[in-house]
């Protein structure tokens, strides 16, 4: 059986490469289990101009129409596939096809000075996806409870599978250096907060907390996001690098870290940064955002605080002056992490899948 | 020396008629804080709806009464203006409730969140027409921002209203539930007969407690499984609800029915293998279930409000759509597998220490002493 997978963006608008995110690592994973339950496979996607692409075995169908109307784009997309699986909900007008499943990455409306129209619209885009498609699959505890506040009568459409962490790749190492490193492994968007981060670096050095360092892992998806960030922190040194990594150094990044800050302001689900942190062992600080709270149990396996910088300064400083409750609580995140074991993800989306779309 | 006088207002600590006594976790967590309140040295005293009694919430501590004749978009404005007129000596004051700082809240109040109640289908009914609806989250709105702070006992609250009022986010603190954990450890379990497997329900017969989804899977693996052990734990609002679960317990071997004193709770819950808590809705991060996580259960819970800030499913509990279908799978999982119960109680003992009672004086420490002064 053939599922179409609908998505903004697996590749680059011009299909010249790869696109580095949560969303498109999602979307990979998932691509490889539905090749490995036998289905058949085929992504549509936004594009700048038509174009079809071929990873792995998977054929990518760019639509430029979306550079024009992605609704339009929806629509082209819609009329070559039978089968389809949305991999966010869309947030432009759409009718979703019916029986179909949408994967929801937790609630993106909830940031500061949002005008309500798009808090209204937000929610009207959550109510219709949940009224049209037959399933919709939430990667948080935090967008049903959302949902089901908003409306009850149709939010048991939703299931839960947390996001997943692969345990193989991501693993405490033997033994943690000794000195003390505090990182942040985020993207340069607005929402997670890396300018929170910088004012966290700064507290706590006009603190006179000396012999740490701080680093930040970044993409760079947004070349002008890394230059306004080296302008930033060019004051700062050694004492606050910044660099970028392929996927595969990751693990290495938070193995020689002991602290990891993950101060998302809005728009989080089960964040894979955070997984990843708690599954190397590190101690984390997170906020009290979105599915953040699904994954952090405060004073157990990290800390978990409001999104602001006093109270994540105050988390930092307690886990510099701690080490024992550091090692506690990373030692803690590392064994909760193994309840997202990737293989755990798959069990639960194949029964999902199994339901959604029957193989005969 | 007195710190000062603090006014509680809540809407029942106590039945309005003064007579029914359910004791569930909304009235411990009133104990708790009026405990913590007095032993930072403050005067505390307790309004209720009520016509004209007065009670004692621990010696000493008064509960009086006001009229509140009506409750329209679920609030009190009634209430709240008695209250006001009545406790013009106050100091302080609390909103138990947070409904019930509206319209009005005192300068230096704060109000308590114990979840998202908002979440049921039938709520709708209640709120007929888009302008009722409107009124009600207009009126919520205001008891929201009104007083200085909002303690929320979940993480879920704080999300709704950042998702659907932004500019409320700053105004809340995250302070989850409490179980006195020296207490638990304590106790000494009751007996249980070789080889059952004993599973509570310990909550109120209620329907978005999910009692009817409880019933129902208990009655297939009662069916199935003769030795397991079905306890429901928890009185009803009414007699007619208690004596129909009395009767349905008669007729099935295996299940049982009673309520008990909270002490004696506890002996029983120590004794339980698996707790059930099939929230469907309106829940924060309920009592009964750090109890049973402080107690060693296996704990199966609604992922409903708050539960998902205490179990990670997988880890310390298992977190479940609560139907009847799911409810029967995953308790037959656990009848059927002693060590996945054992890891998940152990884990669930470990991380309940998180939620003693002493952190969560703390906290609340922390949020009197920055509104109460």
């Amino acid at each position: 059986m053939r599922v179409s997978i609908i998505m903004p963006n697996l590749l680059q608008p011009d299909g010249s490469g790869p696109v580095l995110g949560g969303i498109e690592r999602y979307a990979r994973q998932l691509i490889s289990l539905m090749l490995a339950m036998g289905y058949e496979v085929d992504v549509h996607q936004f594009a700048s101009y038509d174009w079809i692409r071929r990873v792995d075995q998977v054929e990518v169908y760019g639509y430029g129409m979306a550079s024009w109307s992605q609704t339009a784009a929806l629509e082209a997309m819609h009329h070559n596939t039978q089968s389809v699986l949305y991999l966010s909900i869309m947030q432009v007008p759409i009718r979703y096809k019916p029986r179909s499943v949408i994967v929801a990455h937790g609630v993106w409306w909830d940031g500061p000075q949002v005008p309500p129209s798009y808090v209204q619209r937000s929610l009207e885009q959550c109510r219709q996806a949940l009224d049209e498609a037959g399933h919709l699959v939430s990667c948080d505890y935090n967008f049903l409870n959302v949902m089901r506040a908003l409306y009850p009568a149709i939010a048991d459409r939703i299931t839960v599978i947390p996001n997943f962490v692969d345990l193989s790749d991501f693993s405490p190492p033997a033994s943690r250096e000794a000195g003390v490193r505090v990182l942040y492994p985020r993207r340069l968007d607005q929402c997670r907060g890396a300018d929170v981060f910088v004012q966290v670096v700064r507290t706590l050095l006009s603190e006179g907390y000396r012999d740490l360092t701080f680093h930040m892992a970044v993409d760079q998806n947004h070349p002008e996001r890394n230059r306004e960030l080296a302008d930033m922190v060019q004051d700062l040194g050694d004492v606050l690098t910044v660099s970028s990594y392929p996927f595969d150094a990751m693990p290495e990044v938070y193995r020689s870290s002991q602290i990891v800050v993950i101060p998302s302001l809005y728009s989080e689900g089960t964040s894979l940064a955070c997984l990843e942190a708690m599954a190397c062992g590190c101690a984390v600080v997170a906020t009290d955002v979105g599915g953040l709270t699904n994954l952090i149990i405060n004073g157990y396996n990290g800390i978990l605080m409001p999104p602001r910088v006093p109270e994540l300064s105050l988390a930092v400083k307690y886990l510099i002056d701690h080490p024992r409750d550091r090692e506690l609580l990373g030692k803690r995140a590392a064994a909760t992490a193994r309840a997202f074991d990737v293989r755990a993800w798959e069990r639960r989306w194949s029964e999902v899948l199994h339901a959604a779309y029957p193989i005969n | 020396m007195s710190r000062g006088r603090v006014a509680i207002l809540t809407t029942n600590h106590f039945h309005p008629a003064g007579d029914r006594i359910i004791y569930g976790g909304a009235e411990k967590y009133g104990v708790e804080l009026t405990r913590l309140l007095l032993s930072l040295g403050f005067e505390v005293s307790w309004w209720q709806i009520g016509d004209g009694w007065q009670k004692e919430i621990l010696p000493g501590v008064l509960v009086r009464t006001l009229p509140a004749a009506e409750a329209p978009y679920h609030t009190f404005p009634q209430l709240n203006q008695a209250f006001h007129e009545k406790a013009v000596d106050q100091d302080y004051f609390i909103y138990f409730v947070t409904f019930l700082a509206y319209p009005q809240a005192m300068d230096r109040s704060i109000a308590i969140s114990h979840g998202i109640y908002w979440d049921y289908p039938g709520f709708d009914a209640t709120l007929n027409t888009d302008a009722d609806r409107a009124e009600w989250r207009r009126r919520l709105w205001i008891a929201l921002s009104g007083p200085r702070r909002v303690v929320s006992v979940d993480t879920a609250t704080i999300n709704w209203a950042a998702a659907t009022f932004p500019d409320l986010l700053h105004r809340f603190d995250y302070i989850p539930n409490f179980v006195d954990v020296t207490a638990v450890e304590a106790t000494e379990p009751v007996g249980k007969p070789a080889g059952h497997v004993r599973i509570i329900y310990p909550r109120r017969l209620a329907t978005v407690r999910g009692i009817n989804e409880m019933v129902r899977a208990a009655e297939i693996l009662s069916a199935r499984y003769p030795s397991a052990e079905f306890h429901f734990v928890g009185r009803g609002h009414q007699d007619e609800t208690e004596k129909e679960m009395m009767a349905w317990v008669s007729r099935h071997p295996g299940t049982y029915y009673y309520w008990l004193p909270p002490e004696d709770m506890l002996r029983v819950l120590k004794s339980c293998d698996i707790a059930v808590i099939p929230s469907k809705a309106a829940e924060g991060t309920s009592l009964a279930c750090l109890e049973a996580m402080a107690a060693g259960c296996a704990v199966v819970a609604g992922w409903v409000g708050g539960l998902g800030n205490l179990i990670i499913d997988g880890y310390n509990g298992l977190l479940i759509k609560p139907t009847v279908h799911e409810l029967v799978r995953t308790l037959e999982r656990l009848i059927c597998d002693e060590e996945l119960r054992a890891t998940l109680g152990h884990n669930a003992r470990a991380t309940a220490k998180a939620f003693d009672l002493k952190v969560w004086q703390h906290r609340w420490r922390q949020v009197i002493d920055a509104v109460f002064v």
